[in-house]
């Protein structure tokens, strides 16, 4: 965060999807991501936490360009981005992957594994014949610990674990050595026991590579293990962002504090309490709640505030939050 | 307090193309009244076929269905389908599904389907019906106004809330709950969670609660039964496996799991889970096990009892 020269800096982007437009309706528009700033160091971790529906999968898409944000500004090292036209972006797309959460929807059925990894190869013209090709797919199933490399590599996807698919799955986005990577929640789907696995894998090789990491989640236990710096999402807005110890030490909006009592950890005492979280869930991204988005739900509303004003972020201790209770 | 449910060597086998499939293998547990015993496990461990031979909702390419099912004294082996219908599901026990809330008819109002619940099964007319819907909505903390919305108004918490009421709705004893919170937000989740305890107090009722994470599992559980491959390995009150797991897949599972405040490392299981079709010999855990033993591989452990409410099935337990 406090990197002069980020290699990732997003500035107040809009992501708005139209969604009703009539001929003689008005258009109406969801407001998947209405107006986010971020930074992300090079070789640094940078977490999004948020609740489906929260926009923090659009922003991840949208840092990679498959999406154009309808106004705000995103630099990748130095050079802005966000206007970019497809055709411009060739570049970009090597230097930048994604991860999915599904490892089951997110590969070819019908290609082999050595076909999914040289797809990449063969786009961006990086290996020069079949020879070379072969020894960079043996080198990232390697590195993926898929061993041996040539037995993996002949397997159509169904013939894996989910496990081993996920792994597929980083060894793709990891081929062609990009800078920046974003993992959409790349551990959700999978089993406690092989979670962690996939988990210290991605995290080794994301430190052995550099590689800045911009991790998506709904899941606040799992960050820790990935990245010091988060950010909260709720309704399309950053409203608190910090150190991860910090903040989940210390939760300052009312909307993280109730993310981190949600969590149960494994803990006997658990069956005699009740969950202090609020009601409801998050709002509609067509028509946001005036003021600050949570105020509906939130424990200490302030009328006539709250639901008038919204909240912009500001430092408090070591953080930003957005929140009128800290104004 | 009295035993509502009694497994004795509860088994069910599939017939698949890759052979036999030993999903439940040889269970055996007893369930006070008003007691939450929480299965926990990987995907694939068998869990959710548990709750189907415990339900006795069973797919046609069964190989294997035995053992004893006591439910209130009664062998629910010996009874028929139209019996089991008539007398027991939704009645005495019901379900809710995983993934249940996705199931409900897009084109039905919630009030319809709520309501024809009680005119199938309790014969009350349409009017009657609807008052009832009502009333279940409010029971599990929905507005009774939603009866005329349709699920696609609804969000995933309301909708899982109309799921349960259902599944309440002729009063049962036992709830079977699989993964009823698994697509669910985490604050969503924690409101589902409340209420299922509140439920629980209010109605006395008796959960069977399958989830694959332990830190839910420790909400709901009087006791906790972990699964591995088919067969309880572990199975006590919850406070002594949560504090003090004796199987070595216990103490790994708990080690995997993600805790918010600890800074410790997490562990991993090497591996991957057997495939049912063909287990491993002896121990299923041996070949994931760190403290595997020679006799482990061809020695296959039983469930025994380790003090008063604590079982283990680990040849290091055996003869303790």
């Amino acid at each position: 965060m406090s990197d002069s020269n980020p290699l990732m800096k997003v500035k107040d982007v809009k992501i708005w999807f139209n969604i009703g437009r009539g001929l003689f309706t008005k258009s109406v528009y969801v407001k998947a991501v209405d107006g986010v700033s971020l930074e992300i160091g090079e070789g640094e971790s940078v977490a999004v936490v948020g609740e489906s529906g929260s926009g923090k999968t659009t922003l991840g898409k949208t840092l990679l360009r498959l999406y154009k944000p309808i106004s705000g500004e995103i630099y990748y090292d130095g050079r802005r981005i966000d206007g970019l036209e497809e055709e411009e972006l060739k570049w970009y797309r090597r230097e930048a992957q994604i991860i999915y959460q599904d490892p089951f929807g997110s590969l070819n059925p019908f290609f082999t594994i050595e076909r999914i990894l040289s797809e990449p190869l063969t786009i961006h013209g990086i290996s020069k014949d079949y020879k070379e090709t072969k020894r960079m797919i043996n080198q990232i199933l390697t590195d993926v610990k898929l061993e041996p490399p040539d037995m993996f590599a002949s397997k159509h996807p169904h013939m894996l674990s989910g496990g081993q698919r996920q792994r597929v799955a980083i060894a793709r986005a990891m081929i062609l050595r990009p800078k920046l990577i974003v993992a959409d929640e790349p551990v959700s789907m999978l089993d406690a026991s092989v979670r962690v696995e996939i988990m210290s894998l991605l995290k080794s090789l994301q430190e052995k590579h550099k590689t800045s990491l911009l991790y998506i989640t709904h899941d606040l236990a799992t960050i820790k293990y990935f990245s010091q710096t988060l950010y909260i999402m709720y309704a399309g807005k950053i409203i608190e962002s910090g150190s991860t110890r910090d903040v989940l030490k210390e939760p300052l909006h009312p909307y993280t504090q109730a993310l981190v009592s949600a969590i149960p950890d494994p803990n006997p005492d658990n069956k005699n309490r009740f969950r202090n979280v609020p009601a409801g869930e998050p709002p509609s991204s067509v028509a946001p709640p005036s003021g600050c988005r949570f105020h509906p739900r939130c424990p200490r509303f302030i009328s006539g505030k709250c639901d008038v004003l919204e909240p912009q972020l500001l430092r408090v201790k070591n953080r930003d939050v957005a929140c009128h209770i800290y104004s | 307090m009295s035993t509502i449910l009694s497994l004795r060597d509860l088994t069910l086998y599939y017939r698949t193309r890759r052979g036999i499939v030993r999903a439940v293998d040889n269970i055996s547990f007893d369930l006070e009244e008003g007691r939450c015993l929480s299965l926990v496990g990987e995907s694939g461990c068998g869990k959710s076929s548990m709750a189907y031979a415990i339900m006795r909702i069973l797919p046609r390419n069964i190989h294997t269905y035995s053992g004893e099912l006591i439910f209130e004294g009664k062998n629910l082996m010996a009874l028929s389908n139209s019996e089991l219908s008539k007398e027991i599901w939704l009645k005495k026990m019901a379900m809710v599904f995983q993934g249940a809330m996705n199931s409900l008819n897009p084109v039905l109002s919630v009030g319809e389907q709520v309501s024809e619940v009680f005119t199938l099964h309790a014969g009350l007319s349409k009017i009657e019906a609807e008052k009832k819907a009502a009333e279940l909505l409010e029971l599990v903390r929905l507005p009774s106004s939603l009866v005329n919305k349709y699920p696609h108004e609804l969000s995933g918490g309301m909708k899982q809330r109309v799921v349960i009421a259902i599944a309440l709705s002729m009063k049962p004893k036992l709830l079977l709950l699989d993964e009823p919170t698994s697509a669910l937000d985490v604050i969503t989740q924690a409101n589902i969670i409340n209420l299922l305890k509140k439920l629980q107090k209010e109605f006395n009722l008796t959960y069977i609660f399958i989830t694959h994470d332990l830190g839910l599992a420790s909400e709901l559980s009087d006791y906790i039964a972990v699964m591995y491959a088919g067969r309880i390995v572990e199975l006590g009150d919850a406070r002594s496996v949560l504090t003090d797991p004796k199987h070595p897949y216990t103490q790994k599972l708990l080690a995997a799991t993600p805790r918010l405040m600890e800074e410790a490392k997490l562990e991993f299981i090497s591996g991957s889970p057997p495939d049912l079709a063909f287990p491993p010999a002896g121990c299923r855990f041996h070949p994931r096990c760190p403290f595997v033993m020679d006799a482990c591989m061809v020695k296959e452990p039983q469930l025994s009892k380790l003090s008063e409410r604590r079982h283990v099935s680990c040849l290091l337990w055996e003869g303790e």
